[in-house]
C-alpha cells in the first residue's frame, strides 16, 4: 500500500513541486526535501525486521536480501527520480553544486546507517535494546539495504542518462531537462554530468 | 490534443514525424550509445563506480556489516531477472512521472500555454509564438516537434527493450563482479584454514569436523532457515542458530563459559594471531584467555574454528 502510494502519489506532489519551482527552490528540494522523505520510508522500511507474516499468514522469519525486494522498487524508484531532477536544475552550474552535495549527503547517510537506525529504534518506535541475536539480523538487514542503495543508485545514473538521451526526440513530452531553447543535445556537458555522478 | 493545437496555431507548420530510428541511436549523434563510447568510457566508469562501492563495502565490513555476504546470497538467476525488472518498472514509472501533458496539478486547462511559465517551460517559445501570431517551427536533430504532434510519435516499445537489456546487462556485470570478489575472498580463507590443518597433522575426523565447521561459518550458499532444525544445550532455539543450525553454531554453544567464572591474574603474558594473551583462572583450573584485538568476519570464522579444533585435540 506504501509502495502504489508513493508510486501514484509522487508524481502529483514533489515532482510537480519540483517542477514548478525556479532554481532554488528545485535545489530546495532535490538536496533537502526528497532525501528527508526517502530516508523517512527507508527507515520505516529497515524497522520491519525479525517476523513476518508471509501469504498463508505463518510467521516466518525475514531473509533481508530476498525480503526486502519492495523496498528495492521504492528505492530504485526514488533513486531515479533523484538522478533525473538533478539534471534538470535548469542551470549546469546548479547541477553540479547539487551532485557534489548529493555525493556528500550519501557519504553520510550511508556511514551513518547503523548509528541512525539504533537512534530510531530506541527514541521513536521506542524499542528496548536489541540483543545480540537481532543485532546479528539487523546487521543482515543493513548489509541487504546497502547493496540494493549500491545497484540503484549505479543503475540510476546510466538510467536517466540514457533515457535523457533516448527521449531526446520527446522532449516536448518529458521533462528530463532538455533545454528551452530545443537546442540539440549537448553531449560534452552529459558526458561531463554523468562522470561527476559516477565519481561521486 | 492535436485538433486543439492546430485550431490555435492555426498558422503553425505541420511536419511529418520520423518513427524511432535504431540505427540512429549508433550514429554520432547519439555517442553515450557507440559502440565504442561503451568499450572504452563507460566500461572504466562502471569499473571507477564498483571500486567505490568497494572501498566502501570494506570500511562497511570493519563495523561488522557484510555488503558481501549479502551479496553471497544471490545464488539464483530469479534474482537478477527480479532486480532488473524492478529497475525496469520503476524507470518506466519514473519517465512517466517526469511527463509533461497529463500532470497538470498545478494548472486547470489543457492548454499547456495557459500553466505555470516554470512547470512547462519547454512550451514557452512555442506559446509565445502562438500568441504572437508567427510560425512556429522546432528543428531537432532528427525529426520536428510541436504541439498537435505529442501523442504521435512512435516507437517507445524498442526504446523499453533496448532499455530492459541495457539494465539486465548492467546487474548482471554488477552482481557477477561482486559475487567473484565474495568467492574469492572465501577461496583464500579456506585455503589458508586447510595449509593450517595440514601442518597440524590432523586426523580425518579432525579435518573432517573442522571442514564441517568452516562449511557451516562460510554458509553463503544455503539461505533458507531452519532447515536443519538442531538445537542448543537449552532446547531453546536462537535466531542465529535457527538460520545456521547445524554442527559449528551448536558446538561452539556448548563450549561457551561465562565471562563471571573468569578471573584474570596477568594480563598481556604474549601475543598471538588473533590479539593478546592473558593469563587466567577458570574454576579453579589455571587458563590463558585470548582476547581478540579486532573483530573481523574473517577473524571470527578463523578463531571459531581454532576453537572446535582445539576442544578436539585437547580430548
Amino acid at each position: 500500500m506504501l509502495n502504489m502510494t508513493v508510486f501514484l502519489g509522487y508524481p502529483f506532489t514533489v515532482i510537480n513541486l519540483f517542477r514548478s519551482q525556479e532554481i532554488p527552490g528545485r535545489m530546495f528540494v532535490v538536496l533537502v526535501l526528497h532525501p528527508l522523505l526517502m530516508e523517512y520510508l527507508m527507515h520505516g522500511y529497515r524497522s520491519r525486521t525479525g517476523e513476518t507474516t508471509n501469504f498463508l499468514g505463518d510467521r516466518v522469519k525475514v531473509e533481508p536480501v530476498r525480503d526486502l525486494g519492495g523496498v528495492f522498487v521504492v528505492e530504485s524508484y526514488l533513486v531515479l527520480v533523484r538522478r533525473i531532477m538533478l539534471c534538470n536544475l535548469g542551470s549546469f552550474q546548479a547541477t553540479t553544486i547539487a551532485i557534489i552535495i548529493t555525493g556528500i549527503e550519501e557519504t553520510l547517510i550511508r556511514s551513518t546507517i547503523e548509528q541512525r537506525d539504533i537512534m530510531y529504534h530506541k527514541h521513536y518506535l521506542e524499542r528496548p535494546p536489541s540483543t545480540p541475536e537481532e543485532m546479528a539480523t539487523l546487521k543482515e538487514v543493513w548489509a541487504a539495504a546497502i547493496l540494493h542503495s549500491m545497484i540503484a543508485e549505479t543503475s540510476a545514473i546510466f538510467i536517466s542518462t540514457l533515457l535523457f538521451v533516448l527521449y531526446a526526440d520527446h522532449r516536448m513530452i518529458f521533462d528530463l531537462g532538455y533545454k528551452d531553447d530545443f537546442s540539440p543535445v549537448d553531449n560534452s556537458v552529459m558526458f561531463l554530468q554523468m562522470l561527476l555522478e559516477v565519481s561521486e | 490534443m492535436s485538433e486543439r493545437a492546430a485550431s490555435e496555431g492555426g498558422n503553425k507548420k505541420q511536419k511529418n514525424i520520423q518513427p524511432f530510428n535504431l540505427a540512429s541511436v549508433f550514429s554520432p549523434n547519439y555517442p553515450l550509445l557507440n559502440p565504442l563510447f561503451f568499450s572504452f568510457f563507460l566500461g572504466p566508469q562502471l569499473f571507477s563506480e564498483l571500486c567505490v562501492d568497494s572501498i566502501c563495502t570494506y570500511v562497511e565490513m570493519k563495523n561488522d556489516i557484510d555488503v558481501l555476504g549479502a551479496i553471497g546470497k544471490v545464488d539464483h538467476p530469479i534474482f537478477l531477472i527480479s532486480w532488473a525488472s524492478t529497475l525496469l518498472f520503476s524507470s518506466a514509472f519514473a519517465l512517466n512521472a517526469f511527463k509533461t501533458v497529463p500532470n497538470f496539478v498545478f494548472c486547470s486547462s489543457h492548454n499547456p500555454c495557459d500553466c505555470n511559465p516554470n512547470a512547462f517551460r519547454l512550451y514557452q517559445p512555442m506559446c509565445e509564438a502562438i500568441e504572437s501570431g508567427s510560425n512556429f517551427t522546432q528543428v531537432s536533430d532528427s525529426s520536428s516537434t510541436n504541439l498537435g504532434e505529442l501523442v504521435v510519435v512512435g516507437g517507445n516499445m524498442t526504446t523499453v527493450i533496448i532499455g530492459a537489456l541495457v539494465v539486465f546487462v548492467m546487474v548482471a556485470i554488477i552482481c557477477t563482479s561482486l559475487t567473484w570478489i565474495q568467492r574469492r575472498k572465501e577461496k583464500k580463507v579456506f585455503g589458508e584454514m586447510q595449509m593450517a590443518l595440514q601442518a597440524k597433522e590432523l586426523t580425518p575426523e579432525q579435518v573432517k569436523l573442522v571442514a564441517n565447521v568452516m562449511s557451516d561459518l562460510d554458509d553463503s550458499k544455503r539461505r533458507t532457515f531452519g532447515k536443519s532444525g538442531e538445537i542448543n544445550p537449552k532446547g531453546k532455539k536462537t535466531g542465529i542458530e535457527e538460520r545456521r543450525g547445524s554442527v559449528g553454531t551448536v558446538a561452539i554453544a556448548r563450549l561457551r563459559i561465562k565471562y563471571e567464572d573468569i578471573k584474570m591474574v596477568k594480563a598481556n603474558i604474549g601475543r598471538g594471531a588473533f590479539g593478546d594473551v592473558h593469563k587466567a583462572t577458570w574454576n579453579g583450573v589455571e587458563v590463558a584467555i585470548k582476547q581478540l584485538a579486532n573483530v573481523y568476519i574473517e577473524t571470527m570464522r578463523s578463531f571459531r574454528a581454532e576453537i572446535l579444533l582445539m576442544s578436539q585435540v585437547s580430548e
